[in-house]
Formats: structure tokens, sequence, C-alpha cells
């Protein structure tokens, strides 16, 4: 190349550079616009059905609460004899929530396949495998709230682990209470950013857990109604990784826990 | 792609390193740093491919606007300057445009680069590179590419020519590499996490203690991961025959914040100093003087972090620190090496609080929770939430702490070639991978609910 060439090449490839920019530049910035334009789109549609599917919900929870025993609203010594079982979420409500009389047989990725295995360390009762636990201490109500770190699995095999779980636990606390628990919904962000661990699949496992309920001895408890935006996810703000609740809002939780329980 | 994936350790640098050792004589061995590099930088921009080729063009533009600087002394000045508008403009453009466009990868650190290029050839420092190969390889090569070190021209324009490779340069590098890979996946990435639980928690809800354990945790993470990475740098240039210069010389047993700052991210430092603080006058003149050079050379390392208030507040309150040194309690500080320390160690934690947190709101919680006399925003709802977490971390914190003494580098220089070393280096590097192959490596791959 010779000297005067490369001399000419500089004011040449400044222009393609500040061209090669620009079209970065515009091309980042139309497609924000697009994703928003698509945004606004979904949102609406997604409000829109899920406003119909909540107005059916309500009809068929009204009908449900008609011919059942009804939730009613009770303090929170009613958690004195109660169990929680659970993952990270239901640690958040140990450490954050109200509800201090109940015992918390939870841990970060725990799971409904596990339970029995697992020992775990329970406030006043010290590291203790569930059986150990049931025998030792009498409980009349058991929460369970499982199934976001089993969603891997294949459901009805999840949803049969849970019976069979239920089954066993009924038989070694007879007379117990037990509070079938939805998975809370995870932000929309997170849900669409995720394969798996996405509010659809969370809806059909909440679905399949519906079913385990009996009316009778099992119920089952749907904590999104508190926390979503209305468009069937955990509400922005609410939370900062999108699957966990802020620590502040586990006293909402907990007067939830409160509003929704059965009578003995 | 970074270096702390299985697919950068298992499948491109050995790819790499292969071909390298395989070129037969040194031009060509440029030649693959050049293009493996290139290579290594759009297989971590493959949805910008943009980005790909502006970083092709820097390199040749800086590369042409220097030969002709030495063949039209006329133009000298008008031609630096050129350069001085080619490389900062899109810098700045990125830094403020930086929540909605994407940065393109490493923009910091090839800019400055280059940079040191056109500075050390307008003022004379060296030889001017006469291969276009030679440059670009000196520009792009991958090891430095994304993270620094920031190697200065003249650093390294000899071992451009000529270098040797043996054995020993390459287990020497090995042995950076694999100590710089466990700071990364094994202290950094594991109590980095740490900082994820606070954050998930909410700052409003958390003790003072957990507070600075969080702080503390943070400070750590930062260190073990830029340093981890600077390590890793420095070895794989070990492996391809270059002494790339040191990054950080234990900076959290410095005795006041000017030595921090001389012994954290040094060549980022000495970049400064060499061609802003010097050029300036440095520290010669009236001391109000050097005041002023202090203060240019904190607000431009402000802006190279980012431009956003809380870096002006982080390199704001260095350079007040720094002058109260230079003025009064440096010296004294000097002599008494333990009120230093403490000094530093209770800086840091704040320091790193401005660097980390760019929400106000969030800031001013945040600090509150750590100097709970200011008022406090929240309730601590579960006041035992330290011990909690000191139960899941405090391995961590131990690791992290241990590597910082003084004591913990002895053992490593007195062991560097004894069995024990290799056992040692088996062992991190079998955890690193495994830590990798769990996906534990990344906190937000961690999925555990």
């Amino acid at each position: 190349m010779k000297r005067k060439h490369k001399l000419l090449a500089i004011p040449i490839l400044f222009v393609v550079t500040t061209i090669l920019l620009s079209v970065a530049f515009a091309r980042q910035v139309y497609e924000i616009k697009l994703q928003e334009q698509e945004l606004a789109e979904v949102m609406k549609k997604e409000a829109e059905e899920s406003a119909k599917a909540e107005a059916a919900k309500k009809a068929e929870r009204d009908d449900a609460e008609k011919n059942e025993r009804i939730f009613v609203k009770s303090d929170v010594s009613y958690f004195d004899d109660a169990l929680f079982i659970g993952d990270s979420r239901i640690e958040g409500l140990r450490d954050y929530g109200n509800l201090k009389g109940a015992d918390y047989f939870c841990s970060t990725g725990l799971q409904i396949y596990d339970i029995w295995e697992k020992t775990i360390d329970v406030n006043d009762v010290g590291k203790t495998s569930l059986n150990a636990l049931i025998k030792a201490k009498t409980y009349s109500k058991i929460y369970i709230m499982l199934g976001i770190n089993e969603l891997g699995y294949d459901q009805q095999k999840t949803v049969d682990t849970y019976q069979a779980a239920i089954q066993k636990l009924q038989s070694k606390e007879p007379g117990v209470i037990v509070y079938v628990c939805a998975n809370q919904h995870v932000t929309k962000a997170r849900s669409d950013a995720d394969e798996l661990y996405n509010n659809k699949n969370i809806n059909s496992l909440n679905e399949k857990l519906k079913s385990l309920a009996d009316g009778k001895s099992v119920y089952y408890i749907d904590i999104n109604t508190l926390f979503d935006d209305g468009a069937g996810n955990l509400k922005d703000g609410y939370s900062n990784d999108g699957v966990h609740v802020r620590g502040i809002y586990y006293k909402d939780w907990s007067t939830w826990f409160c509003e929704n329980t059965i009578k003995i | 792609m970074v270096f702390s994936s299985l697919e950068f350790v298992f499948i491109f640098l050995p790819i790499f390193l292969l071909v390298y050792y395989l070129a037969p004589y040194n031009k060509l061995k440029n030649f693959v740093i050049f293009i493996g590099s290139v290579v290594f930088y759009a297989l971590g921009s493959l949805e910008y491919p943009e980005y790909v080729i502006y970083f092709v063009l820097t390199i040749i533009m800086n590369y042409l606007i220097v030969q002709c600087m030495e063949y039209y002394k006329s133009f000298k000045k008008a031609l630096f300057i050129a350069a001085l508008i080619y490389n900062l403009v899109p810098l700045i453009v990125f830094k403020i445009t930086i929540d909605t466009i994407v940065l393109p990868v490493g923009i910091s650190f090839f800019t400055f680069q280059n940079l040191s290029y056109v500075l050390d050839a307008y003022m004379g420092k060296g030889k001017v590179e006469k291969s276009f190969i030679g440059y670009g390889a000196y520009i792009s090569m991958f090891p430095q590419l994304i993270a620094g070190p920031i190697i200065t021209y003249h650093d390294i324009s000899k071992q451009l020519k000529r270098r040797k490779h043996t054995v020993r340069k390459i287990k020497s590098g090995l042995k950076y590499f694999i100590l710089g890979l466990g700071a990364k996946v094994l202290i950094a990435n594991r109590i980095g996490g740490l900082w994820n639980d606070i954050s998930m928690i909410g700052f409003e809800s958390i003790s003072t203690p957990l507070a600075w354990m969080g702080i503390i945790a943070y400070s750590l993470q930062l260190y073990f991961d830029f340093w981890g990475y600077s390590l890793m740098a420095i070895g794989m240039g070990k492996m391809l025959g270059f002494k790339f210069p040191i990054n950080f010389d234990a900076p959290y047993r410095s005795v006041t914040m000017s030595e921090f700052y001389r012994r954290w991210h040094m060549t980022l430092g000495n970049w400064f100093k060499e061609y802003v603080y010097f050029p300036l006058g440095g520290s010669r003149g009236a001391k109000s003087r050097t005041i002023l050079n202090l203060f240019t050379v904190w607000m431009l390392t402000s802006l190279w972090h980012g431009i956003d208030w809380n870096f002006l507040l982080w390199g704001g309150s260095i350079f007040i620190l720094i002058s109260i040194e230079k003025l009064w309690t440096g010296e004294w500080l000097k002599k008494h090496r333990v009120v230093g320390r403490c000094y530093v160690a209770a800086v840091v934690p704040f320091m790193w609080l401005t660097f980390n947190i760019s929400d106000f709101q969030e800031f001013c919680i945040y600090l509150k929770k750590m100097i709970p006399i200011f008022g406090t925003t929240g309730s601590v709802v579960f006041v035992n939430d330290y011990l909690k977490y000191l139960a899941i971390y405090w391995p961590f914190f131990l690791a992290g702490f241990f590597f910082l003494t003084k004591f913990s580098e002895n053992l490593l220089k007195k062991y560097h070639d004894h069995i024990v070393m290799k056992l040692f280096l088996t062992i991190i590097f079998s955890l690193s991978v495994y830590c990798m192959y769990q996906g534990l490596n990344d906190p937000f791959l961690y999925f555990r609910f």
C-alpha cells in the first residue's frame, strides 16, 4: 500500500466506522421499539384473557365455597400447631413472616421427591427428618408449597408423588388438614426469559395440584390472588430476582394465610 | 465467552494453543494470535456482528494513523487529534447510552490500548510497529482483550518481535491460569451469592450485621473476580511466551488510599499516570497544581468506569481522600501502619458500596442499614439473619480472607515447585470444573429456589 493511499484511507475509514456504528445503534433502537410494541400487544391480550379467566374462576370459587366449608379468617394462634413444608419461598415466610408459632420444614431447592429423605434444621427442634418431626410433634394443619423446583420432572409424576405424600401425612397425623398451596408465579420478565421456570408451566402444575383437594381434609389455596399483576404474573417491583418476593411482603403473605383458613 | 466456562477451557483454549504451537515461526504465531483473537471476539458478540467489524476497523485505523504520522510530520498534530476523536467519541457515546445500547465487549480496554499506541507515537516513546499483523496481535490478544490487564505498546513491542516458548513458561502459565480460575469460580462466584441473596430480600429488610457482611462479601467478590481474571490473563500470556504486567498487588493490605490505587487495577492506574498525570506535570509543580492534576485523573477514571452519579461519587471521594493524604495524613499513616490498615479497611466497604449501587434511593437505604445512627428505613423482622447467612457462606469468607494474607502468598511462593503445589492445583482445577459443570459458576444459572 502506498503512503498516499494510506493517508486517503483514513477519512474513508472514518466514514465507514461512523456508518457502521450508526447502523448498530439504529438496529438496536429499532429492535427495542419493536419489542415494546409486541409487549404492549401481548399485555393487552393477556389482560383481556385473564380478566375472562378470572371471572370464570371467581364464579367457580363462589360455587365451590357455597358447597364446601368456607375459608374464614383466623388469628395467628391458628398456626401454633401448623407445619409448613416448602422450598426457599417458605423459608422467606419463616424468616420474614408473622406466623412465628408454626414449624417450618423447608430448605432451598427442596422437592416433593425428597421430603422423606432430607434432614433439615427446624426451629426449636433441631436437625430432623420429616418422619421424626411428625412423630415427635402433633400438627393439626400441614401446609405444602412445593413444585417449582420439580418443574423439570414429568408433572403427573410430581402430582402422584404429592398425593402419596399427603396420604402418608394423613396416616401419621389422623385428622390433620392439609393445605396444598399453589406455586407462586414468577414475574413476567423472568417468565419470558425462562423455558422451564415460567408461568405457563407453573399454571399447568397448579391446575393438577388443585385436583388433589377433596374439600374435606385437603384444601387448595392460591397465593397468586394476592400478588398477581392481573395478567397472571408476579407483580413487578414485588421481587428483585423475579422469583422470590422481597422480605417486606412476607407480612402480606402471613395475613393472607390467616384470611384463608378452615375452621376446625 | 468468559474464561471461566467449560467451552473456553476445554474447547477454545486447547484448539488455539495447538494451532499456535504448530505455527513454525514468530510472524505466523502472531498471525495465529490475531486471527484466533478475532474469532474469540466474534464468538462473544454473535448477536452484534457490527461490533466485530468495528473492533477490527479500530485496529486498522490506529495502525494507519500512526504510520501516516511517521510519513507526514506536518500533519502529525492533525492526525493525532483525528485519532483522539476516532477512539474517544464512540467510547463516550456508548458509555452515555449504556442503558439502551449494548456495549461492544472490551471497548474500554481495547480503546485504551489503541490510544496508548497513538500516544506513544505522538510523544516519541519507542518505535512504531511496522508490521500490521504484529499490531493486530497486540491489540486483539484474547487473554487481555475483555478485562485487561491494559498493556501499553512499549511494554510489549520487543516481545512481539522476539519471545521464547519454553516448557517452564507453559507450566508456570498453567499454574497462574488455574489459580486465577479458582479465585474466580471457587471464591468470587460463590461468595457473590450473598449479594444476590441480600438483593432478593431487599435492603430494607436486612439487619445491620448482614449489611456489613454483604458489603464485605461484595468487596471480596470484586477482588477475587478481577484478580482471578488478571491471573488467568497473565497465565495465558506466559503460555504464549509473553510477560504481561501484574494488575493487582495485594491492594487490601495497603495503608493509604493512594497506595491502594497503586496496587488495585495497576495497569489502568499506570495508564492514567503515564498519559494524563505526568504530561500535566504530575506532582512536580505547586501543591495546588498537583491537586488539580489528581482531580483530572480521578474524574477521567470515574468516567472510564461509567457515566453515572455513583461512579462520580466513587471517583470524587477517592480524589478527596488521596488529596488529604497528599497534603496531610499520608506520611503519618505510612509510619503508623496498623492505623493505616484500619483506615483502608474502613474506607473500602463504603467505596465499593458507591461503586455497586447505582440507584440513589437504594444506596441510601443500604447506607442507613450499615450505620443505623442516621435512622433506618424498613424494619428488621429477622433479627438473626446474619447467622443464617454466616452458616452458609463462612467457608468462602474464610478462604477469601486467607488468600488476602501475606502468609498465603509466602506459602504459594515457598511451595511453588513442590509436589504439594501440584496436588493443590489439581484439586483447585477439579473443583472449578465441577462448579462450572454444575452451573454453580454463574449465580444466575443457579436454578434452585
